[in-house]
C-alpha cells in the first residue's frame, strides 16, 4: 500500500496523536524541534516504526513530524496532561532526594482508574522522566492483562534504568536489567485470594533487592493497576494491595469516587484528570496486541527464538486449578474442599497442548537431587511451590505428535529446556 | 589523546585576557573530558610555560575555575606538577602579577591540596623574594611598613550555631521569596540546597573547615551582604554593601567588595577556618575592607587591572577566580551546578546531598504543587543535559556522562555492526531466579545475551547450533542415536530443513541428543568452531 507523506507542525505543548493497525505499520519522523512519547525523548531524522498502536507524541519546544504509511486516525491534539505529569516527577525526584539523604525507602505510588483512562501511560512517563534524570526506578505490573513487562497473565516488575524503547517497550532487548513475574492468569476476580499472594510475592522480591541495594530503594516503586480495582469487587482488593506494597500516595484518575473512598479510608490521594489523547480499545484490539506481545517475546527485534523437538516424557505440565484437590489426594470423609482454594493440578501431555504458551517455572522437576537423594513431591507441596515460584520463561508448543509421543517446543534460546515444571495458562497462539 | 591535548591548546591560546565566556567555555570542556584530565591538564601546563607573561594569569584563572567547578580528576592531575608550575608562573610574571599570587595563598587550599603542597607554593614563592604573608603589594607598590599593617588578630570564627541561625534565616527569607515568585524555580533549587545544608548543620558536629565552606555556599545564595543577620557577626567589621556589577559576568547574589587593594592574609593551613581580616590602602587612600571573619571565609580584594571587576568572597579551592561560585557561571556549566557548589564540602559530610546534581525545583506531592504550572520545568530534562546520543536521543546527565556517551556509542556501534553482518545473534534468555533477580546489577545487554541459566553454553555456538537447518541430503541421520532426523519443506525458505537438528562441524544432531551428550563430562564442551564472536562476558550471579 502507498500512502504518501504527511507534515504535521506542532506548536509548544501540543501533542500528535495517532492509531495505527496490528498488521499495518506506520512510519513516523521528527525532522525539527524536540518530542517525546510518553516521556521517552525521540531522536531526529530516525524513522520509527508503529505497528497496532495508538500514542501520543508530545512536544514541549514545539517540532515538525512526518509521517508515511496507513493510520487509522492521526491529528494533533492539545488538551494534555503533561504539565501535572512533569511536576508530579519533579515531586517525586523531591521525595527521592530525602529519600537518598536519609536512607530509607523512596516514594511509591500506585496508579489507579478505570479501563483506558491513561494509567499505564501515566507510569511509563514517570518512569521515564526518572530514568531521565539517573533514577532507577521499579515499575510493577499488578495488572494481568497488560503484559508491560512479561507476557500477559502476569503480575511482573522491573528496575528500569534507561527509558523505554519507542517502537518496542520493554519488551525490546535493550535493558541492562531482568524483569521478575509471577504467573496468574487474566481475571483479578477468578482467584482474589491467589492474586493478592503474588502481589505478597512480588512485594517480598522487591524488598529483597531494596535491602540489597540502597540506590533502587531510594528510587521509589510506581505501580500500574488493573482497571477491575475501581470496580464495586476491586476495592478491597486495591485496599489490600496498597497495604501490601507499602504505597504512599495513590493516583486516581478520572475517577472521584474512588479518590474519595480511598481518601475516607486514610490513603494519600491524587486526583488527576484524563488526558485528551486517551484512546479506547476493544477486545479484538486487545487479543490481537496479546499476540503481538508473544511474537515479540519469541521474535523481538534481532531475537532468535530455537525449536525442538522433546519428548512427552521429558515434560511435566501443571494447570491452575480452583476449589479442587490435586487427584491424588484423597479427601476423609465429611471434610469440604475450600472453594477458592488453588491447586497446580497434573495435565496429560497430549494434543490438548498445541498452540499454548506454558509458563516455565522454577521448580526442579520431583527426581534425583545433585547429591543422588530421589526427590518427590506430594501434591501439595507441589503446589506449595508452584504458587511460589516465579517465572523462568515462556515455551510455545508448536506441534503435537501423539503417536510419536513427541512435541516441538518454541523456546525463546537455544538452551536446553529447563527441567522444571512447567505451567498450561490460558495464552493461546498461532505462531504465524 | 594528542588530538585531544592539541586541540585544547589550540582553544587555550584564545585566553589572553581574562574573558569569563572563554574561561567558561574551557571548564565544560575540561568537565567533559573528566576521563582524560592529565590531558587537559598537561595542555594547560604547557601553555603557562610558554605564554608570553602577560597571558599567565588568565590560565591560571582557567585552572582554579577547573578545580573548583569540576573538582574530581583534576584535583590529583593538578597537583602533581602545582608547585613547580606555581614556582615557573611566578617567575615569570611582573610585579603587579606577582601581587595576585599572594592574594591566591590567602583561600583554604587545604581543602582541594594537602598541606605540604601549599607549603611547598609558599616556600617557592618566598624565595622568589616577596613580601612576608600577610600583606601584599598593590600595582607594584611597596608594601606599607608593619607597623601600619593592623596584625592578622585571629577573628571570631563562625561556629556551627551562628552557621546555623544564618541557615536558618536565609532560607526563612528564600521561602518567602518563593511565596511571591512560585514560579521560580532556581528559588527552588536554592533552597532545597539551603534545606539540605540545614539538614546536615543541625544533624552533624562539623570541622571548621567544613564550616567555613558551608558559610562560603551561603555567601553564594545570598541576596544581598544585609540578609546576613548581623547579630552573628559581633565583632566582624561591617562588609561594605557596594556592588560592582560586571556587564560580562553579573554577580547579582554575591556581596562584593569595592575595587581595591588586596588584604586579608594570612599564611599556612586552615586558613579557612580562620579568616583573618586585614587592612589595606588603595591607590585613593580609600581603605578598603576585606574581612571574611564574619563569614568564616576569606575574601580577597581584587587589583583593577586584572580583574576590572569588583570581586566576592573565596569558598575554597585555588581562589584565583573570585566569581567561580557564581551561581551564573555554574549554571552555564549545568549540570555540575548543584555539585560545584556541594564538591567544595567535604564529602564525607555532605555524600547524601550530592546524589543529585539535577536542578530539582521543590515540588510537593500534592494535589496544588502538582497543578501549578512551572514555566520552562522541562528543559531540566532537556537543555539542561547536553550530552546526547543522537542516534536514539539518549541523554547522559551526571558526573559520568561523558564516559556513559562513550559506552553508548560503542554499543550502538557493536549493535549496528552486527545487524549489517546479518548476524541474528541475540535470544531472550531465561529470567533469573529470584536470589538472582535481587542481586542483579545492571549491565549493558549485548554482553548479556544467550547465556542459559540451565545450560552452560559458550556464546559462539548459538551461531551455528540451529533448531531448523535447511539440508539439500535425502537422508540426514543423527551422529548420536543415528536415526533420520526429521524433515520438513519452509516456505518462507523455499527448501528443506531439518527439524529440531544442530550442525555441529558439519555432522548433524538432533538437538535433545546433542544437549544429552553436551551434560556428558567426558565430551569436550567446546566442540565447536567458533568464529569472531567475543565469548559472553555475562558474569551469573550464582
Ligand atoms: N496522550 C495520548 N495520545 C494518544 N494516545 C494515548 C495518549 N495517552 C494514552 N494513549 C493511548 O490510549 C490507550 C489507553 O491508555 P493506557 O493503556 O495508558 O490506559 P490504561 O488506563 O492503562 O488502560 P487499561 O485499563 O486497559 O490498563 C493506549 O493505547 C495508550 O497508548
Ligand atoms: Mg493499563
Ligand atoms: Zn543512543
Ligand atoms: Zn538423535
Amino acid at each position: 500500500m502507498s500512502v504518501k507523506k504527511r507534515e504535521w507542525t506542532l506548536k509548544p505543548n501540543e501533542e500528535f496523536r495517532f492509531e495505527v493497525e496490528p498488521k499495518q505499520t506506520l512510519t513516523v519522523k521528527l525532522t525539527e524541534g524536540k518530542a517525546e512519547l510518553f516521556g521517552t525523548e525521540l531522536a531526529v531524522d530516525y524513522e520509527y516504526q508503529f505497528q497496532g498502536k495508538k500514542l501520543g507524541i508530545f512536544t514541549w519546544h514545539g517540532c515538525k513530524l512526518e509521517t508515511s504509511g496507513p493510520a487509522i486516525s492521526e491529528y494533533i491534539g492539545s488538551e494534555t496532561m503533561m504539565n501535572e505529569h512533569l511536576n508530579m516527577h519533579f515531586a517525586l525526584e523531591n521525595l527521592r532526594i530525602q529519600a537518598k539523604k536519609e536512607n530509607r525507602n523512596g516514594p511509591r505510588v500506585m496508579i489507579v482508574g478505570s479501563s483506558d483512562t491513561g494509567k499505564t501511560t501515566l507510569a511509563k512517563t514517570l518512569i521515564n522522566y526518572g530514568t531521565r534524570h539517573q533514577r532507577t526506578p521499579i515499575l510493577c505490573d499488578i495488572d494481568p492483562k497488560s503484559g508491560l513487562i512479561s507476557l500477559p497473565g502476569t503480575i511482573s516488575c522491573m528496575v528500569i534504568t534507561r527509558p523505554i524503547d519507542v517502537e518496542e517497550e520493554l519488551n525490546a532487548n535493550i535493558y541492562k536489567t531482568s524483569p521478575i513475574a509471577y504467573y496468574y492468569g487474566s481475571n483479578i476476580f477468578d482467584k482474589q485470594e491467589f492474586y493478592l499472594l503474588l502481589v505478597n510475592n512480588i512485594k517480598d522480591s522487591i524488598e529483597k533487592k531494596l535491602d540489597n541495594d540502597d540506590k533502587i530503594r531510594s528510587d521509589g516503586i510506581i505501580v500500574d493497576t488493573p482497571c477491575e480495582f475501581v470496580e464495586q469487587q476491586g476495592i478491597e482488593i486495591l485496599k489490600e494491595a496498597i497495604e501490601l506494597l507499602k504505597i504512599d500516595c495513590v493516583i486516581v484518575i478520572g475517577n472521584e469516587r474512588i479518590s474519595s473512598i480511598l481518601t475516607q479510608a486514610g490513603k494519600s490521594v491524587i486526583k488527576l484528570q484524563k488526558s485528551g489523547g486517551i484512546a479506547s480499545r476493544d477486545k479484538i484490539w486487545h487479543r490481537q496486541i496479546q499476540a503481538k506481545r508473544i511474537k515479540e517475546y519469541f521474535y523481538g527485534k534481532d531475537l532468535t527464538p530455537f525449536s525442538q523437538t522433546v519428548s512427552f516424557n521429558d515434560i511435566i505440565v501443571r494447570q491452575i486449578k480452583k476449589g479442587m484437590l490435586a487427584p491424588s489426594s484423597a479427601l476423609p470423609i465429611g471434610m469440604e474442599t475450600n472453594p477458592n482454594s488453588i491447586n497446580f493440578v497434573k495435565i496429560e501431555t497430549s494434543e490438548i497442548l498445541l498452540h499454548s504458551i506454558l509458563v516455565v517455572s522454577f521448580v526442579p522437576l520431583p527426581g534425583t537431587d545433585d547429591e543422588g537423594n530421589i526427590k518427590l513431591y506430594t501434591p501439595e507441596e507441589e503446589t506449595e511451590l508452584l504458587k511460589k515460584s516465579n517465572v523462568c520463561g515462556f515455551v510455545y508448543i508448536s506441534e503435537v505428535d501423539e503417536v510419536k509421543r513427541k512435541m516441538t517446543v518454541l523456546g525463546p534460546n537455544p538452551g536446553r529446556l529447563p527441567k522444571t515444571f512447567f505451567v498450561m495458562g490460558e495464552l493461546k497462539w498461532l505462531d504465524s | 589523546m594528542d588530538a585531544l591535548k592539541n586541540q585544547y591548546l589550540n582553544s587555550l591560546r584564545e585566553l589572553t585576557f581574562n574573558s569569563k565566556p572563554i574561561i567558561t567555555n574551557l571548564t565544560i570542556i575540561a568537565e567533559e573530558n573528566l576521563s582524560n584530565a592529565h590531558v587537559i591538564v598537561q595542555a594547560i601546563e604547557q601553555q603557562i610555560s610558554n605564554v608570553q607573561p602577560a597571558f599567565v594569569i588568565p590560565l591560571l584563572y582557567l585552572m582554579d575555575s577547573i578545580l573548583k567547578n569540576v573538582g574530581k580528576g583534576y584535583i590529583a592531575a593538578f597537583q602533581k606538577n602545582l608547585v613547580r608550575v606555581f614556582s615557573d608562573a611566578y617567575a615569570k610574571v611582573n610585579d603587579a602579577d606577582k601581587a595576585r599570587f599572594q592574594t591566591w595563598k590567602a583561600t583554604p587550599g587545604g581543602y582541594l591540596f594537602p598541606s605540604h603542597v601549599i607549603a611547598g607554593i609558599e616556600r617557592a614563592i618566598n624565595v622568589a623574594n616577596l613580601p612576608p604573608v600577610g600583606y601584599v603589594m598593590n600595582n607594584g607598590q611597596k608594601p606599607p611598613a608593619a607597623a601600619s599593617v593592623r596584625p592578622a588578630v585571629p577573628q571570631p570564627v563562625l561556629n556551627q550555631a551562628q552557621v546555623l541561625q544564618r541557615l536558618t534565616a536565609l532560607l526563612a527569607q528564600k521561602n518567602a521569596l518563593l511565596l511571591a515568585n512560585p514560579n521560580n524555580y532556581q528559588l527552588g533549587t536554592e533552597i532545597n540546597v539551603l534545606t539540605q545544608l540545614l539538614q546536615v548543620v543541625q544533624t552533624t558536629t562539623l570541622d571548621p573547615n567544613t564550616l567555613a565552606s558551608i558559610n562560603s555556599k551561603i555567601d553564594s545564595i545570598a541576596p544581598t551582604v544585609n540578609s546576613i543577620p548581623p547579630n552573628i557577626l559581633p565583632t566582624a567589621p561591617a562588609r561594605p554593601a557596594i556592588h560592582h556589577p560586571s556587564p560580562a559576568m553579573p554577580t547579582p547574589s554575591i556581596p562584593s567588595i569595592p575595587i581595591g587593594t588586596t588584604i586579608g592574609l594570612s599564611g599556612g593551613v586552615g586558613l579557612g577556618s580562620n579568616g583573618v581580616a586585614g587592612l589595606g590602602s588603595n591607590g585613593l587612600g580609600v581603605p578598603t575592607l576585606g574581612s571574611s571573619a564574619g563569614l568564616g571565609s576569606m575574601t580577597v580584594g581584587s587589583a583593577p587591572g586584572l580583574l576590572g571587576q569588583s570581586i566576592a568572597p573565596k569558598t575554597s579551592g585555588l581562589g584565583i577566580l573570585p566569581n567561580s561560585i557564581n551561581p551564573s557561571l555554574l549554571a552555564n556549566i549545568n549540570s555540575s551546578a548543584l555539585n560545584g557548589l556541594l564538591s567544595t564540602l567535604n564529602p564525607s559530610t555532605l555524600l547524601s546531598m550530592t546524589n543529585s546534581d539535577q536542578k530539582v525545583p521543590v515540588i510537593q506531592l500534592t494535589q496544588s504543587d502538582i497543578t501549578k504550572p512551572i514555566k520552562n520545568l522541562y528543559n531540566v530534562l532537556y537543555d539542561d543535559i547536553e550530552l546526547q546520543c543522537k542516534q536514539c536521543a539518549l541523554r547522559f546527565p551526571g558526573e559520568n556522562g561523558k564516559e556513559e556517551l562513550t559506552a553508548h556509542l560503542d554499543w550502538h556501534f557493536r549493535k549496528n555492526r552486527r545487524k549489517h553482518e546479518k548476524k541474528k545473534t541475540s535470544s531472550r534468555e531465561w529470567y533469573l531466579t529470584e536470589p538472582e533477580w535481587v542481586i542483579e546489577q545492571p549491565i549493558e545487554p549485548t554482553e548479556n545475551q544467550v547465556a542459559p541459566v540451565f545450560f552452560d553454553q559458550p556464546e559462539e555456538q548459538e551461531v551455528e547450533v540451529q533448531s531448523c537447518i535447511p539440508t539439500t541430503d535425502p537422508i540426514n541421520k543423527c551422529e548420536i542415536c543415528k536415526e533420520t532426523i526429521e524433515k520438513f519443506y519452509d516456505d518462507d525458505n523455499d527448501g528443506w530443513m531439518l527439524r529440531g537438528a544442530v550442525k555441529v562441524n558439519d555432522l548433524f544432531y538432533h538437538q535433545t541428543c546433542y544437549n544429552d551428550k553436551q551434560d556428558t563430562p567426558s565430551l569436550p564442551k567446546r566442540t565447536l568452531d567458533s568464529d569472531d564472536m567475543e565469548p559472553s562476558k555475562k558474569i551469573r550471579v550464582q
